[in-house]
């Protein structure tokens, strides 16, 4: 029953969407690649409401479903004239390479999905949106925050099909992107250099396990690819409808994936430089605001930034700090690598960046011989719009969306040559199948089984014992499954494939709570963050109605205090529930250093810089002559000035620097974290054996008060006290 | 302005007036000045106030505590453990005792804890005492005695019965049974202490 109701959750998706996108253009465009693409601009959108108002229940899609069906069947019946479009190659190599491929992939992605995000956040929310029967507020994932128009797909497939069902609505796209590519090259007079460009895309290593799995890139390739002829289509025949068609999938793109921006920037300027007619433009536009607004408005209302997980300078906000997003961005512009240089090589056959295009991507210089021609140059600017985003993040996968450009445009060229193109094209084959690839590239996990996975996909096999082979990792997600309550939380420090799980999962890195957590826990056994610095001023005694401690220099480190005191000679002033405490930057979590816990604190979120201040207003008057602060020993560091707001309400400087006292930490900080991480809200901490603190919990679990409850590969489950 | 408007209009294939209400209702200069704001309320929302929370159990040393459970006699501010029996000044990382040196510690109330110290017999005091036992005494009672037969430095590791301890302040001494005395000026020596206190 399985395999059945998977291919019919991708079956009944992709007919859905094509069944809108046929209802929306009509006789303008016969091209089903296009239809499934502008239909599934529309059923993302339609999924996002229905997510919206709490109606995801299969009923509910099996209803939209079948009314797009029926209204586009019996429009289409209504058009028995039109033109027919069918798929033909010119080659019998191109019918045995496309074929093989396409088993490959087919049981690749009706196999169990494994793949390291579609396993996590694309499923895992895919997951809970179906579990809860809608968007709820999610803050303790910066993966949340995304746009996820693919994923509404997913989630309509997800509803009948699960995991695989979604990997297969994915892989999809690439059949849509492929046929397109040849659709393209057909009308535009280069039929053969099309087909050899649509294998080298298909047959690309990346592009392989990118659209056998639950991710978006090949979504985003395939949509820039349909507004790219889309938008030539409409400077041919100036068709009104078109002009939607051209909005909704330039929005669907950034529905897709932020990087699919660039595609609203391509199709607004494109039809403003073609027509230079406002009301053109603006179908375009709204079109396009169809599709994005609803993420954009999501994430202003939920989470203050509608950008979220980025732009947090410009929308500051309590769920992710500007110095996570600047070390975040930093990384993805660069990875591991030492230097740019590298890119071409790693991502055509080295695979350090995530899989590899193929060496002959090697060749992509010479497509630039194609700016002689007119095709060639709306190529090149297709793969230049589109690749434009490349170097804010370097995975090989995000050069997947201007790789049919650049594909196109490359075999342009090189059909100048007989027969060039053909070899080209069928070496590249060659070398991308799953068994040659490790000939010449280091294993690495971006890659297919050597073997076809066809008894997995048609769960002959035990799909636990396949996922567990393919993800070590597995079994954790399944421990916590097993062994938790519904409800429970889970924290951790990496990810594992919670889309297998349906716990909640908070994971360090992903929100600045769950860094707060991991904080928490760090400081509570490793010297460089536990709370061994008291700093202390000293002023004559005053009448005040408020105090701030403000910095007064740069710094290359966050500021951070676990708890601040104001004294009254060696009396510390009660906290009472007049005062009011404010901090800048990121206020929100001031009172983590008014609440008399060494293990809690505020910290600044961004790189210190001079102004930056933690505020006391008092709501009244206050007798005070000293303040005491304790901090991490980083702290020591950051130039701090005391400042008094006097009884006329005037800042006046009470003390420069500070007195500092190097203190041992405190007894109890470990018990204290994780009663700390139970009071909010956390059940259960995993660990794995090769995480820096794996040894402290399996050694000291009686001083953290934890128990552990699971182990399985190298993973251990602790119950909080 | 006045006579630009219709011919822009006309340029951009508007209709004339009154089949186009938004516009002709002030739809889009109101939306543009709508927009803008709304663009910089999702800048704004700083500073914002918090009221001081639930207060949690105190951990902390109290506010007045020069020191702690814990001290390297390195530290600058090690002084404050000593209660006596050490030498004025430390040489580096380390710091002699006499015959009895008593240290203070502050430890929070039911603390379960190990006493913890690393010292050293040096060659030449060694050469003089041969095999050292030292006793170990919280708040004047002993709970431990341990013999040293070879110079070079140990460490000392041991849990605490938890009704030796007091919350607040607790003194613990060290006395070597025998000591070194230097030739110049008859100063007792007993051994070397590098850091000592509690730890979980």
């Amino acid at each position: 029953m399985q395999p059945l109701a998977i291919l019919f959750g991708a079956a009944f998706t992709v007919l859905t969407a094509t069944a809108l996108g046929t209802l929306l253009l009509g006789d303008r465009c016969r091209d089903y690649p296009l239809r499934f693409v502008v239909g599934s601009a529309l059923l993302s959108v339609l999924v996002f409401f229905s997510c919206a108002v709490h109606l995801v229940y299969p009923i509910c899609f099996l209803a939209v479903g079948g009314v797009s069906l029926l209204a586009s069947g019996a429009w289409l019946g209504k058009k028995q004239g039109a033109k027919k479009i069918t798929f033909s190659v010119t080659n019998g190599i191109f019918i045995v390479v496309f074929t093989a491929y396409f088993i490959l992939y087919f049981f690749n992605s009706m196999a169990p999905e494994a793949s390291p995000d579609g396993a996590t956040y694309h499923l895992g929310f895919v997951s809970r949106y179906l579990l809860g029967h809608g968007f709820h507020r999610i803050t303790w994932s910066l993966y949340a925050d995304l746009s996820a128009g693919a994923e509404m797909l997913f989630l309509f497939a997800f509803a009948f099909g699960k995991h695989s069902a979604a990997a297969m609505v994915h892989f999809c796209f690439l059949i849509a992107l492929v046929w397109e590519m040849i659709l393209y090259g057909r009308r535009a007079g280069f039929a053969l250099p099309a087909t050899c460009a649509a294998v080298l895309v298909a047959s690309s290593q990346v592009v392989g396990v990118d659209a056998t799995s639950a991710y978006n890139d090949v979504a985003l390739a395939a949509a820039a690819f349909a507004l790219f002829v889309l938008l030539h289509c409409w400077e041919s025949e100036r068709e009104p409808r078109l002009l939607l068609a051209i909005g909704l999938v330039a929005g669907f793109a950034y529905a897709v994936k932020y990087t699919g921006f660039v595609a609203v920037l391509y199709a607004v300027g494109f039809v403003a430089w073609k027509s230079r007619r406002l009301r053109e433009l603006l179908v375009v536009a709204s079109g396009a605001a169809a599709i994005a607004l609803p993420w954009i408005v999501k994430n202003w209302i939920w989470l203050g930034n509608p950008f979220a997980p980025f732009f947090n300078q410009y929308f500051p906000n309590p769920y992710i700090t500007i110095a996570f997003e600047k070390d975040y961005k930093a990384w993805l512009t660069l990875y591991d690598l030492p230097s740019r240089w590298q890119i071409p090589w790693e991502v055509t056959g080295k695979g350090n960046l995530g899989g590899i295009l193929g060496p002959v991507f090697l060749l992509s210089p010479l497509a630039l011989l194609a700016l002689r021609h007119k095709q060639g140059r709306r190529l090149l600017l297709g793969a230049a719009v589109f690749g434009a985003t490349y170097f804010s993040n370097i995975g090989t996968r995000f050069l997947i969306p201007p790789l049919p450009f650049v594909a196109l445009a490359l075999m342009l060229v090189l059909a100048t040559i007989p027969g060039l193109a053909v070899a080209v094209a069928v070496l590249h084959a060659v070398m991308s199948w799953p068994g040659l690839v490790p000939k010449y590239c280091p294993p690495q996990g971006w890659q297919l089984a050597r073997r076809i996975p066809w008894r997995e996909a048609l769960r002959r096999r035990d799909p636990d014992q396949y996922l567990r082979k393919r993800r070590v990792d597995y079994g954790a997600a399944r421990m916590v499954e097993s062994l938790t309550p519904p409800n429970a939380t889970v924290f951790m420090y990496r990810e594992i494939p919670w889309a297998y799980t349906t716990r909640r999962v908070l994971v360090e890195y992903e929100s600045a709570e769950n860094e707060r957590l991991g904080t928490i826990v760090r400081a509570a056994f490793q010297p460089d963050l536990a709370p061994t610095l008291r700093l202390r001023w000293v002023f004559p005694r005053r009448a005040l109605r408020g105090l701030r401690v403000v910095t007064t220099a740069p710094s290359s480190d966050q500021w951070s205090i676990k708890e601040l005191r104001i004294l009254n000679g060696e009396d510390e002033l009660p906290r009472l529930a007049r005062w009011r405490l404010t901090a800048h930057p990121f206020p929100w979590t001031i009172q983590d250093a008014f609440d008399n816990s060494p293990v809690t604190f505020w910290r600044s979120g961004e790189m210190v810089r001079p102004g930056m201040f933690v505020e006391v207003d008092f709501g009244g008057q206050e007798t005070a002559d000293g303040v005491l602060i304790d901090a991490p020993p980083n702290a020591g560091d950051i130039r701090l000035r005391l400042e008094g707001r006097d009884l006329a309400g005037n800042w006046v400087s009470l003390a420069d620097a500070p007195a500092s006292l190097r203190l041992p930490a405190p007894l109890g900080l470990r018990r204290a974290a994780s009663s700390e991480l139970k009071r909010r809200g956390v059940d259960y901490i995993l660990v794995l054996d090769e995480e820096f603190c794996a040894a402290e919990f399996r050694d000291n679990a009686g001083l953290w008060g934890v128990r552990q409850i699971g182990e399985t590969g190298g993973a251990r489950l602790y119950q909080l006290p | 302005m006045a006579d630009r408007a219709p011919r822009l209009g006309s340029r951009l294939g508007l209709q004339p007036p009154g089949r186009h209400f938004h516009l002709q209702s002030g739809f889009v200069p109101r939306f543009s000045i709508w927009l803008p704001l709304l663009l910089l309320a999702g800048c704004g929302g700083l500073p914002e106030w918090y009221p001081p929370p639930m207060q949690r159990p105190a951990l902390t040393l109290p506010l007045a505590a020069t020191f702690g459970q814990f001290v390297a006699m390195g530290d600058p501010g090690a002084y404050a453990y000593i209660v006596g029996g050490f030498r004025d000044k430390s040489e580096g990382p380390w710091r002699w005792t006499h015959d009895h040196p008593v240290l203070q510690f502050w430890l929070p109330p039911q603390a379960r804890v190990r006493f913890t110290a690393e010292f050293s017999f040096p060659e030449q005091t060694f050469s003089q005492t041969g095999p050292v036992t030292l006793t170990f005494a919280i708040n004047g009672k002993v709970f431990d005695r341990v013999r040293y037969a070879q110079p070079g430095t140990e460490k000392y590791n041991r849990p605490v019965p938890p009704d030796l301890l007091n919350p607040g302040v607790n003194t613990v001494a060290i006395d070597p049974d025998k000591c070194a005395t230097r030739p110049e000026g008859g100063e007792r020596l007993g051994f070397v202490l590098l850091s000592a206190g509690f730890a979980e």
